[in-house]
């Protein structure tokens, strides 16, 4: 799992470690059930403090995209984790929104973008 | 006791890198000389020998060294106490090597033929029994009696205060037989003198004892005081 | 929660200056910054902390040890970085090894070896040869020998180029992955603190001036700028630091204020050094 900061951005560092950790699981870059680096292999290898790394990974385990399992560490929450898919189709709404939006804007009546949609979906 | 020995080899590393190579060319000289003059000469290396670790205090003040001895498991005291024992140690082995060459020397006999005149002070010496281990064990004394005081200076007035202290134990020394002359007519002086040659004459052993003895244990004192003051002192 | 280090109301005179109820403390496993104007009283700390200056008054916990008298065992656990050489500069790294080796009783020679190795230090080359950097990697080889639990480090990166300085951090980074290794840095490149501290202390003028974990402090303040006919006294007297310029007024301010502010005045992130400069100006006015 690759993790990568910008150090003068005005994200927080904790937020970079949460969004990039989130897409991969997301997009399905890692695996269910793979293992994270602990807290703080994490810190070292990004070096960061340890706190900030801990507090990622608590939120991360918060929404569900992580779980932690005691003496073992850290992993992708399987797919079929509750949260972890309320988190992804809370996502897809959130798409479909931004897609609506722009189908709108671009004069598209919605009768059209539906049928946009079935395209996307067929092919 | 370990703890100050590991000090006293520390001492010894440090010193051993910076003085050594000088101070043996210094001994080898001056106790060559001394086969040509007098068994007596060959042994005055001593008295250099415990100036030999005197840079170990300005090494300690210009590397800010008391910043090493505050992270390592070891007290004030101790590290005074074995500066102290470093300074006895060294003047110590200096002592054997030049008597071991005094002895030599009078068997090589170098000095009986080019200076007849100091032959026959040594023969009258001996007689008297002034011997070359007596001498070399008085002038042990004197040095462990000069660095006593002037190591406690060092460690009263701080460690770049070479040369004052120097001056000041020459002085405290010039001045106790000064005063010694003036209040009591040189008595104390002349006590002195009195228990040395007797305990000469009773036993060659008893005056290395007793000797030996006072050298070491002022050499002591002098550690024990340096401990307590930097004990308490202020950096 | 276990504290490696606990130092509570340390108070410490000297003539021209004097530490004042300083306490703070480190709990184990992480990294604490210490930064401060210079004079501010980290290094006076720290050598209090070693028992190398006498404390007035005040207790230091170390490992739950009291500092002056079990400062034995305590010393056995710590190591200490300092900003120059604290060896004698004539020496050789064998020297230095056979020297230090017999006061701990964890002391590694392998450990030492393979860092010396790692390092890329000479080992037959007088240390005063050294340079900066590699002067701080043979500390640090030092330091990582004995199996210390806690690595004290006083501005260790002061002179040293961002390279060095990055290869330090990468240090300190590994060394604290163990969860029962814990650090305490003091530096004035804050940027480096800025990533890797999980708390930091600011000294000023002797008192600690804040204490805390480094997220808080570094959300705690932004600097605000703009035309002093902008700004309401009350919001003026709250902030840190003020000062007026032709081209306008510069202070510093708690973020919870900024809801008060007026349009006009721009404000952003305050960083470590912002929060050392406004406090600094502060304690000028003060005077």
């Amino acid at each position: 799992m690759k993790i990568l900061l910008k150090n003068k951005s005005d994200v927080p560092i904790y937020e970079q470690i949460k969004e990039q950790i989130k897409s991969q699981v997301l997009e399905g870059k890692v695996q269910e059930n793979e293992q994270l680096p602990s807290i703080r292999q994490l810190a070292k290898e990004l070096k960061i403090s340890v706190i900030t790394t801990t507090r990622a990974y608590n939120e991360l385990s918060d929404e569900g995209f992580i779980i932690s399992v005691s003496g073992k560490g850290y992993f992708v929450a399987p797919k079929n984790n509750e949260l972890l898919r309320e988190r992804m189709i809370f996502e897809m709404e959130q798409a479909f929104e931004t897609a609506v939006e722009s189908g709108r804007n671009a004069g598209l009546k919605d009768e059209e973008i539906i049928e946009a949609l079935k395209g996307i979906m067929e092919g | 006791m370990s703890e100050i020995l590991k000090l006293v080899k520390m001492d010894l590393i440090i010193i051993k890198n910076k003085s050594v190579l000088p101070f043996v060319f210094f001994m080898s000289v001056y106790m060559f000389l001394g086969y040509i003059i007098s068994p007596y000469a060959v042994i005055s290396p001593v008295l250099f020998a415990g100036f030999m670790i005197q840079p170990l205090f300005s090494i300690d003040e210009q590397n800010d060294m008391s910043r090493l001895y505050g992270s390592l498991p070891v007290s004030r005291r101790n590290r005074a106490i074995a500066r102290f024992m470093s300074a006895g140690l060294i003047t110590a082995i200096a002592l054997v090597i030049s008597m071991i060459a005094a002895f030599h020397s009078v068997e090589v006999g170098w000095f009986k033929e080019l200076n007849p005149e100091l032959y026959e002070s040594y023969c009258i010496m001996q007689l008297e029994g002034i011997t070359i281990g007596i001498v070399a064990c008085f002038i042990y004394a004197v040095v462990c009696f000069i660095l006593g005081i002037q190591y406690t200076l060092l460690y009263l007035f701080g460690a770049s205060k070479e040369a004052f202290t120097m001056i000041a134990t020459f002085l405290i020394i010039l001045g106790f037989i000064i005063a010694d002359g003036l209040l009591f007519d040189g008595k104390t002086m002349d006590i002195f003198s009195n228990v040395l040659s007797r305990l000469m004459i009773k036993s060659e052993m008893l005056f290395y004892i007793v000797l030996y003895g006072a050298s070491v244990g002022f050499l002591l004192i002098c550690a024990l005081i340096s401990g307590l003051i930097m004990k308490k002192r202020e950096i | 929660m276990e504290y490696i280090m606990k130092i509570d109301n340390l108070c410490k005179s000297y003539k021209a200056f004097s530490l004042k109820n300083v306490s703070f403390s480190l709990p184990k496993g992480y990294i604490m910054g210490f930064v401060g104007q210079n004079g501010s009283g980290k290094t006076t700390t720290i050598r209090s902390m070693l028992g190398i200056a006498n404390k007035d008054s005040g207790n230091i916990e170390l490992f739950g040890l009291d500092n002056v008298k079990d400062y034995r065992e305590i010393k056995q656990r710590i190591s200490v970085v300092f900003d120059s050489l604290c060896y004698p500069p004539h020496l050789k790294i064998k020297h230095i090894e056979s020297m230090l080796k017999s006061f701990y009783d964890k002391w590694d020679s392998e450990e030492f070896h393979r860092l010396i190795k790692k390092f890329k230090l000479h080992e037959n080359v007088k240390i005063g040869k050294f340079s900066k950097g590699m002067r701080m990697k043979l500390m640090i080889a030092v330091a990582l020998s004995h199996k210390a639990e806690l690595i004290i480090l006083d501005e260790p990166t002061s002179g040293l180029d961002p390279v060095a300085r990055d290869e330090l951090l990468d240090i300190l980074t590994e060394y604290i992955s163990d969860e029962n290794n814990s650090i305490l840095f003091s530096t004035h490149i804050t940027a480096d603190l800025e990533r890797i501290a999980d708390y930091v202390t600011v000294l000023n003028d002797g008192e600690v001036w804040y204490t805390g974990t480094k997220d808080e402090i570094m959300d705690k303040y932004v600097v605000i700028k703009g035309d002093e006919a902008d700004l309401p006294d009350e919001i003026m007297n709250k902030s840190i630091g003020y000062h007026n310029y032709r081209n306008g007024f510069e202070a510093m301010l708690e973020r919870e204020i900024v809801s008060d502010l007026p349009e006009e005045i721009e404000y952003e992130k305050a960083n470590l050094d912002d929060i050392l400069i406004y406090i600094a100006k502060e304690s000028a006015k003060n005077e």
